[in-house]
């Protein structure tokens, strides 16, 4: 080596100025939605709160497939015992807001045991052994007359309160949970999980072999996953104040969140918040068209995990480069004369 | 002796499992693909059949013969449009893309055949109303035989087939190791496009068989999909095995339903999970389908 | 008569540039050796050549045609035959099926599996023998029946070798030595220099993706290929491995 080099340094930095904006902005946005019951109408809070179910639904997905690397069609078990814990849990006397908390931690608990026999499964076998669960799950339900057989239940615990004031706290409680569900696993995702789980969805066995505990891992986020499904089942419950076995267990719950989470981008945190809205949108708009919406649905999704697998929100963080939400890190080179 | 009686209609309905489970064995088996939408494509098979039976009348195994080679070039076609570009953009790809395509084959039967139930029993002949009276309790169904006829020879064809023939030979070389395959001169695009087209003439040989034994209608395919793969996992991920799991599941919904019919599905479900919490579960999930 | 011709061919994995700007033209009937240290690119060229990875740049030509972007198993067809690093045996078929598997090329000639088993009388009594259940020898030995009975023209060893035990490498390149005699036109890659000027007819020396020396062998001094191995003429400090 004849000439001197210029030195060159690397700063490891994981914010960046759109990040702090974005973070912000996202404190402001929550503050801002708290007042939408008291500043527009019950129709308005109740589309809102749909909104915001879909965006914890396709959250955990996302949580599962984007960041585990397990994809699953059969969530809609954890919706469905969301739903149903909270009516079994008022008929036990259990105030119906609270219930609905419970009853969503109470997924988690049910998700443990299950997580046992579930994890064993890779890949496909993952995907259609979780929907056996949730079928088994919604025939156990529908055998329990108390909580309506299979011809469907409604929660009357929330009756006590004028239907303004209902909606009023539904939302309120949506938008904590979806504030909340969304900060832990943004938070869980810095952490040396996030690094554990990522090395997992990239080469399970790889992980394995430089000491990451993978089942632990995926256990954790199955289990989050539980928990927030269930939370969107009560509270889709307390939204509609009526439901059946058949349509809260129903595999569709699958294709919304996949395509939510497809659409949006997989693997990242602000993929499926743009999925859910998009997803939203096209449902008040072509929901109409009965079957052919849903042709439609599945057509889309295919053609996002052929031909765009990095989703709208994805695509954009390539093209301009920005985490709004980062998780990872930023390797700048500054040169510095020597 | 009304257990007994569970019991045989039980075997016999294992045979149309079995026959619904072979495709996805197969499928797993050459490409590692789990096709989510073999059961809609099964019920695909079933309206394209009840279309040609309710147009001319014919039987619905004549419509059959007619129908099963459309499947074929159909299933060729799925393999080469959608599954083999999923397959090279991850190993999570398939699923999302066979799960869409099962949404939209549901929809698209919804559109054109309504909800409505349909069942290809009434046309099918006397084969439906055949049966051997062994005493007050017990009969033995001749469609029930037939079906269960049918899924043996299918799956000794297959068996054959991949042990004895030059195809088969090419078929379990690629699955073993697709790069090394083209190195000696198989075309692995055009035999894992075989391999999509048998599992989905299989799946509406199924359809068929299950639109004569009961009803069916747009939705029914994502239960059958459900079947067909509790087959193959309690039968331990071979294809003879598929018969196996296909009769024990057959077995334990027979049995669940005499206690009461609500056990049904649930017996079949329970033994699965039991399978899979077994010791042999784990091993047995990672485990390549042979001949 | 030129059979295989390299023009200028680029090859990547991913960020990295395995072959830089390589050509080489291989005659009817010679045996070639590419010889270099690890990650010189020795493999990447042949799996090239074979079509089991696709170049950035450059173009592939046999017997006249042009090759690039044709994929392996019709590469096949035409007559490129690759004994992959490592066997790359199909685990649960027999030596036989194994060796039956190359009937895809659609090739005929002299090779068929009688011949393979009496080029190589140690698979005899193995042919039903899953080739899993192998020694490394017998399975090497396999993997040579099997590009053989693709009837190529032009043969790609890859590292024949590479975990046998001496006694076995022996029995390989004394098999290789009858190969070379039949006429058949052969690229190999070794590791073992001994062996490679042993066998071959011309070296063809790889240092980082390019080509730093080319010769026949008889003209070639065993220093002079050690030098362009290790890319000493490079200057000092350069790292090859």
């Amino acid at each position: 080596m004849s000439e001197e080099q210029p030195m060159t340094h690397y700063r490891v930095q994981r914010w960046s100025v759109p990040a702090y904006v974005a973070n912000g902005g996202f404190a402001l946005l929550v503050l801002a939605l708290v007042f939408v019951p008291s500043v527009f109408g019950t129709f308005l809070t109740q589309q809102l709160t749909s909104l915001l179910i879909l965006v914890i639904l396709a959250a955990m997905w996302n949580a599962l497939a984007g960041f585990g690397g397990l994809v699953s069609v059969g969530q809609q078990a954890y919706i469905g015992l969301g739903a149903y814990g909270t009516i079994y849990l008022t008929q036990h006397g259990v105030a119906p807001y609270p219930a609905m908390i419970l009853a969503a931690l109470a997924a988690g608990v049910i998700a443990l045991p299950t997580s046992l026999l579930l994890l064993r499964l890779r890949g496909g076998q993952f995907a259609i052994g979780a929907w056996v669960v949730a079928e088994v799950f919604a025939l156990l339900v529908a055998l329990d007359q108390s909580l309506g057989g299979g011809t469907g239940i409604s929660l009357a615990a929330l009756n006590v309160y004028s239907p303004d004031r209902r909606q009023a706290y539904t939302y309120w409680l949506a938008l904590g949970c979806a504030a909340v569900l969304l900060a832990v696993g943004y938070l869980m995702l810095r952490t040396r999980l996030g690094a554990s789980l990522q090395a997992i969805r990239d080469d399970e066995e790889a992980a394995a072999a430089v000491g990451i505990r993978v089942m632990s891992a995926k256990r954790i986020l199955y289990i989050f996953a539980a928990i927030g499904c269930g939370a969107a089942g009560s509270l889709t419950l307390a939204n509609t104040l009526f439901i059946q076995t058949q349509a809260v267990f129903d595999v569709q719950w699958s294709a919304y969140m996949i395509f939510m989470v497809l659409v949006g981008g997989l693997g990242t945190l602000e993929g499926p918040i743009v999925g859910a809205v998009v997803f939203f949108l096209i449902q008040n708009k072509f929901a109409d068209y009965g079957a052919w919406y849903l042709v439609g649905l599945g057509a889309t999704a295919i053609v996002f995990a052929l031909f765009l697998p990095r989703g709208l929100w994805g695509t954009m963080e390539m093209r301009f480069d920005i985490r709004l939400l980062p998780v990872g890190y930023y390797l700048r080179r500054r040169k510095r004369a020597s | 002796m009304v257990w007994a009686n569970a019991v045989l209609q039980g075997v016999l309905l294992g045979g149309l499992y079995a026959l619904l489970a072979c495709g996805l064995a197969l499928m797993f088996g050459v490409m590692r693909i789990i096709n989510l939408a073999h059961g809609d494509i099964a019920i695909l098979g079933a309206y394209l059949i009840w279309v040609a039976v309710d147009h001319t009348s014919m039987s619905p195994f004549l419509a059959a013969l007619l129908v099963l080679p459309i499947m074929l070039g159909l299933g060729y076609l799925l393999q080469i449009v959608l599954l083999e570009r999923s397959l090279r953009a991850g190993p999570l790809v398939p699923l999302l893309t066979t799960f869409g395509l099962a949404i939209a084959i549901q929809n698209i039967l919804l559109q054109v055949f309504s909800p409505d139930v349909q069942s290809l029993g009434g046309s099918a002949g006397d084969i439906t109303t055949v049966s051997w009276q062994i005493n007050d309790q017990v009969s033995i169904p001749g469609l029930g035989i037939l079906i269960l006829a049918i899924a043996v020879t299918v799956l000794g064809g297959l068996h054959l087939f991949l042990s004895h023939t030059r195809l088969g030979r090419e078929m379990r070389a690629t699955a073993q190791d697709p790069d090394t395959a083209q190195l000696v001169g198989i075309n692995a695009r055009d035999v894992y496009a075989r391999a999509t087209a048998i599992a989905v003439a299989t799946a509406a040989l199924a359809g068929l068989f299950l639109a004569i034994r009961s009803v069916f209608d747009p939705s029914s395919g994502p239960t059958q999909l459900i079947f067909a793969f509790e087959a193959v996992v309690i039968g331990g991920f071979s294809l003879w095995g598929t018969l196996l799991g296909g009769i024990v599941l057959g077995v334990a919904q027979a049995i669940g339903a005499q206690i009461d019919p609500n056990y049904s599905l649930l017996a079949g479900h329970l033994v699965f999970l039991a399978v899979l919490a077994s010791p042999r579960g784990g091993l047995l999930v990672s485990r390549r389908v042979q001949a | 008569m030129t059979l295989l011709a390299i023009e200028q061919l680029d090859a990547r994995h991913g960020l990295l540039q395995a072959v830089r700007d390589v050509s080489l033209v291989v005659d009817e009937g010679e045996t070639v050796a590419l010889v270099g240290a690890n990650g010189a690119g020795k493999t990447t060229l042949l799996r090239t050549i074979a079509g089991a990875h696709r170049p950035v740049g450059g173009r592939i030509i046999f017997d006249g045609a042009d090759l690039t972007g044709m994929p392996a198993h019709r590469r096949v067809r035409l007559g490129i035959a690759l004994v992959p690093e490592g066997r790359r045996l199909f685990p649960d078929l027999t030596v036989e099926e194994n060796l039956l598997t190359a009937i895809a090329a659609g090739r005929s000639g002299p090779w068929n599996v009688e011949r393979v088993l009496e080029a190589f009388p140690l698979l005899r009594p193995l042919r039903k023998r899953q080739a899993r259940l192998l020694s490394g020898g017998e399975q090497q030995a396999t993997a040579i029946g099997r590009a053989l009975m693709c009837n190529p023209r032009l043969l790609l060893l890859d590292e024949l070798s590479l975990g046998l035990a001496p006694v076995a490498v022996d029995a390989v390149y004394s098999s290789v030595r009858s190969l070379i005699a039949a006429g058949t036109t052969i690229v190999l890659v070794e590791q073992d220099l001994s062996r490679a000027m042993a066998v071959a007819s011309r070296i063809v020396c790889l240092l980082e993706g390019r080509v730093v020396l080319a010769g026949r062998t008889s003209e070639l001094s065993r220093d002079q290929i050690t030098t362009a191995y290790f890319g000493l003429h490079h200057g000092v400090g350069r790292e090859s491995a």
